[in-house]
């Protein structure tokens, strides 16, 4: 298969993967599939007003939509879809893609501040405390998947995963990846900074207008980034039986993405105590445990 | 649609948009969902309710709006941003409000007829030629008085802000104001008066040296218990609030996101009738049932039961009137849980407690089904540790409580105590141990069980009561037990006419603990804390005496 | 490719992602200015007036957490290398690296015990 051919129908189920994301997204909020739900409300949000908050921040409020969509485009980059087909094979990969996520927490920052309203100062400082609860476990779970592929690229650490699956391998550095990941993507029930029921929209609330458009389809696609990079980091990206590589890819990312939303339903939103208080006390010793775990199986 | 329209003329891109926005209909309902669900199924309609007038594009004022609440719905309905529609399900329009563009009255299944209506005008006039800006004299004002200074005595500020604000809210198109000078060292007019950081700040309107420090602006601020000087601020929760029963508002103080002080705002939904009395003694049930939206049948049965008592000293029970009032608790608890669980954040929960408030407003009645849910939300999995932080009542002002919030702190004050017919049926009130609220669910939760199996057990029997004659004198003082806690009801008629009226609603001390309830608590948790209090802001009394 | 090329390659698309907003911020002018009324700035606090600013010296209740976050921040860009050189050194490595993680995690109890690790 030829390397335009490939990447055309990558792009295909790429789209795809936003489209069942956008949907799934609905379904969680309305309990109904709507099969032209999210077009039209691409469409109705194109032509809304932009409103502009008395005394914003400027350079704060114009450039935090486009910031937070930047990242998340750059880390699809980095990640691979098939043996051989990623847009850029950094060697440092698995940095970046932290490094480039932590991106997202710091959009949501700015952007509750620079709207200039309580609720929205609320939910951006709720976003920093977020971080900081979940991002030890993010990169400690990481390292241990560093730790056995020998080196920080995505290609490699795939390969490393063809005797056994990373998710048998360290299933302790698994869940603390997934829940991290639904933490980074604010997903209920870790919505802190954009709660509907307490803050009435939070962080993002008071964007309007084709800059909500930005945030809300970033947010689809770092759900799907993050679904990608569970399955590349854990769950052995492309690697499978019968089926070409990419496909294995896609479909491994919609169920993750879809086990996202479908895990968030049992829960209550997190108490940012809670979160910050079982982040430090229970998680990274944790993820030590899981390094330490990986490292004595690396050397048998 | 004068003030929703967009401005300029329609053409083909603009039409195809319009098209595509018809078919997203957000609502934003004021004075919020809870008094929607009584008469439209939320989840069976083709429109989705949002929880910030930013995100939606149709105002639904829903009954009858009091001034205060009108003010604020006036203020959310300009925050939409237009394409947007107003839509009034009542049959009076409320002040501080355009001319409605949908009207409809209020009924079972209202929004089905207004919607299409809806629909038709977005696609139509979502950019209009005739479309003006709304500027109704309260809202201009309203930012004319922030322009000078906002309502604090330090007038020689006035020419720094007034400049300011000029310049940001001329909102066009593409501009972008010079508001960098603002960001950098923006000071806040939010704390309180009695602080000397302000005088320092005589450099601050000068225009170039608009930067303050931090440590100056907070010199002589009130510290929070680490002792680190920090601004607070001001902030109002409600009354459009997805999190909180509709109507109600909430003004906190902040330190970060701890709450200092808050306390319900007072006045927003006082409702008189002592102008209309002395009213004639049939219209009495009507007339109370209007009172609060909410849970009209008990305020009805309230109004009866004292009519019996002064007319013919005979206040019992008869088991048809048992079945509307225990079903009419269940339809309360279950709005009530829809609510919570936006405060909550369990969008699951909330889907299904519409759909069984939904159920149990037409009268379809499935116990196990029902049961099966309730045992579901109970070992929901954090939910308890969630719940149990904080929210203690204490024994100081357990006096006048009553209703859920009393019984989960052990005090077993029910007004159906009295009642034989209710003791006949072997019942009596809960109560449970745990004074927080996950307690309160859980006496909510055993409150819709014994509703169940009352309504089950008095079907079975069937007593009517004989027929109440209008005419006469006489003084009758009830009690009733409202979902929310004991009504008290005493009147006195003379010749078929009310001539005085009193009535003692449960949520007055409910409100009254709210300031307790929530010192020093976190935001989310003091929410969550006030959402289980069950406030009916309908009940609340307002700054002057609204029933006599 | 080289990294450098990779790099260029990288900023290259946050230019284009800039670009492509900008393009749709300019479709979007082209469907109509945004009309001025008074009220409509203020920020949407549930239907109250909010013309007062927000901006002020926030209290942050995690600071305990946020310190404790900024040592294990040092540290793990010190795993990063660790990790890939990991399994050619063998057991020296595990045994340094578990001596310099054994310290930060006392550092860990050693907060916790302190009641460093809750609210402020």
């Amino acid at each position: 298969m030829s390397a335009v051919l490939s990447w055309i129908i990558i792009g295909i189920l790429f789209s795809a993967g936003v489209y069942f994301v956008a949907l799934l997204e609905r379904w969680s909020m309305s309990g109904r599939i709507e099969w032209s739900g999210p077009f039209h409300s691409f469409l109705q949000a194109f032509g809304q007003e932009e409103i502009r908050t008395r005394r914003y921040d400027t350079v704060f409020y114009e450039a935090t939509p486009v910031i937070f969509i930047a990242v998340v485009l750059l880390s699809i980059t980095i990640l691979p879809f098939a043996e051989g087909t990623v847009i850029l094979d950094l060697g440092t990969a698995a940095l970046f893609i932290n490094a480039a996520l932590v991106y997202i927490m710091v959009s949501l920052i700015m952007a509750g501040w620079s709207a200039n309203g309580v609720y929205g100062m609320i939910g951006g400082w709720r976003a920093m405390a977020q971080l900081i609860a979940y991002s030890m476990a993010v990169v400690m779970a990481i390292t241990a998947a560093v730790m056995r592929a020998e080196s920080m690229g995505m290609l490699e650490i795939v390969q490393s995963q063809a005797p056994l699956w990373n998710i048998i391998y360290q299933p302790v550095g698994f869940l603390l990846f997934y829940f991290a990941a639904m933490a980074m993507a604010f997903l209920p029930p870790f919505d802190l900074p954009v709660a509907e029921g307490e803050l009435a929209g939070g962080a993002w609330a008071e964007f309007t207008g084709t800059r909500k458009i930005l945030f809300r389809l970033g947010r689809l696609l770092l759900i799907l980034t993050l679904s990608l990079a569970v399955s590349v980091f854990f769950l052995g990206g492309w690697l499978g039986p019968w089926l070409p590589g990419f496909l294995w890819t896609f479909i491994k990312t919609a169920l993750v993405a879809a086990s996202f939303f479908w895990v968030g339903r049992y829960f209550p939103r997190i108490r940012h105590d809670h979160l910050l208080e079982w982040g430090w006390k229970y998680a990274v010793p944790a993820a030590l445990f899981n390094i330490l775990q990986v490292g004595i199986l690396l050397l048998l | 649609m004068k003030y929703g329209a967009r401005k300029g003329r329609m053409n083909a891109m603009r039409q195809w948009i319009a098209r595509a926005s018809a078919k997203e209909i957000l609502i934003f309902p004021v004075p919020g969902a809870d008094v929607m669900r009584l008469y439209q199924a939320e989840t069976e309609m083709d429109a989705r309710l949002t929880a910030n007038p930013r995100e939606s594009n149709v105002l639904l004022v829903v009954g009858e709006l009091t001034e205060s609440l009108a003010l604020k719905a006036g203020v959310a309905y300009q925050q939409i941003p237009r394409p947007r529609v107003l839509v009034v399900a009542s049959s009076v329009q409320p002040p501080y409000l355009p001319e409605p563009d949908v009207q409809v009255s209020l009924g079972d299944g209202f929004l089905d007829e207004a919607l299409p209506q809806v629909r038709q005008l977005l696609r139509d006039y979502a950019w209009s030629e005739e479309a003006e800006p709304w500027k109704p004299e309260f809202l201009t004002e309203m930012v004319e008085d922030s322009e000078n200074g906002g309502g604090h005595d330090h007038h020689d500020h006035d020419h720094g802000n007034g400049n300011e604000d000029e310049e940001a809210h001329d909102h066009h198109g593409g501009d972008n104001h010079g508001d960098d000078d603002d960001s950098s060292g923006e000071h806040n007019h939010n704390h309180e008066h009695d602080h000397g950081g302000d005088d320092e700040d005589g450099s601050q309107d000068h225009g170039d040296m608009d930067f303050m420090s931090m440590v100056a602006m907070t010199k002589d601020l009130p510290r929070p218990k680490d002792g680190l000087p920090m601004n607070r601020s001001e902030v109002y929760f409600g009354p459009f609030h997805p999190g909180l029963p509709g109507g109600l508002s909430v003004f906190m103080e902040l330190d970060g996101d701890t709450v200092i002080k808050a306390s319900v705002e007072a006045g927003l939904t006082a409702r008189s009738i002592k102008e209309v009395l002395p009213v004639d003694a049939k219209k009495l049930p009507d007339l109370l049932a209007e009172l609060n939206p909410l849970t009209p049948q008990s305020y009805r049965l309230l109004a009866q039961k004292a009519l019996a008592d002064a007319l013919h000293n005979d206040d019992s029970m008869p088991s048809n009137v048992l079945g509307i009032l225990e079903n009419e608790r269940i339809a309360s608890h279950l709005n009530w849980l829809a609510t919570f669980a936006k405060t909550v954040g369990n969008e699951w929960m909330h889907r299904k407690a519409t759909r069984w408030h939904v159920l149990y407003r037409s009268g379809e009645v499935l116990p196990e089904k029902l049961h099966a849910f309730m045992c579901q939300i109970r070992s929901m999995p954090y939910l308890q540790t969630k719940l149990s932080v904080g929210g203690i009542i204490p024994d100081t002002l357990l006096h006048h409580l009553t209703g859920p919030a009393a019984k989960a702190a052990g005090k077993m004050d029910d007004a159906r105590s009295d009642d034989e017919y209710y003791r006949s049926l072997g019942w009596h009130p809960v109560t449970t141990q745990a004074n927080s609220a996950w307690g309160r669910l859980l006496v909510r939760f055993d409150e819709i069980e014994q509703s169940l199996e009352l309504i089950q057990k008095a079907t079975d029997q069937q007593t009517e009561r004989e027929e109440i004659n209008f005419s006469g004198s006489g003084k009758g003082a009830v009690k009733l037990e409202s979902p929310r806690g004991t009504l008290k009801l005493s009147i006195s008629v003379e010749n078929g006419a009310i001539e005085k009226l009193q009535i003692e609603s449960p949520s007055k001390p409910l409100a009254a603990l709210v300031p307790t309830l929530t010192d020093e608590a976190e935001l989310s948790d003091a929410l969550v804390q006030i959402a289980s209090l069950d406030i009916s802001p309908w009940e609340i009394k307002g700054k002057t005496e609204e029933v006599e | 490719m080289n990294p450098l090329y990779q790099y260029i390659v990288i900023f290259g698309m946050l230019v284009a992602t800039a670009g492509l907003a900008w393009m749709i911020y300019l479709i979007k002018n082209s469907l109509g200015d945004t009309l001025d009324e008074p009220g409509k700035d203020m920020p949407a606090q549930s239907g109250n007036p909010s013309p007062e600013p927000a901006w002020n010296r926030y209290h942050v209740h995690y600071y305990g957490f946020a310190l404790l976050f900024l040592a294990f921040d040092m540290e793990m860009a010190y795993m990063y290398p660790w990790a890939v050189v990991y399994k050619e050194l063998g057991l020296v490595a595990l045994l340094d690296m578990g001596v310099f993680l054994a310290i930060l995690f006392l550092g860990l109890i050693y907060t916790w015990t302190q009641s460093g690790l809750k609210r402020q």
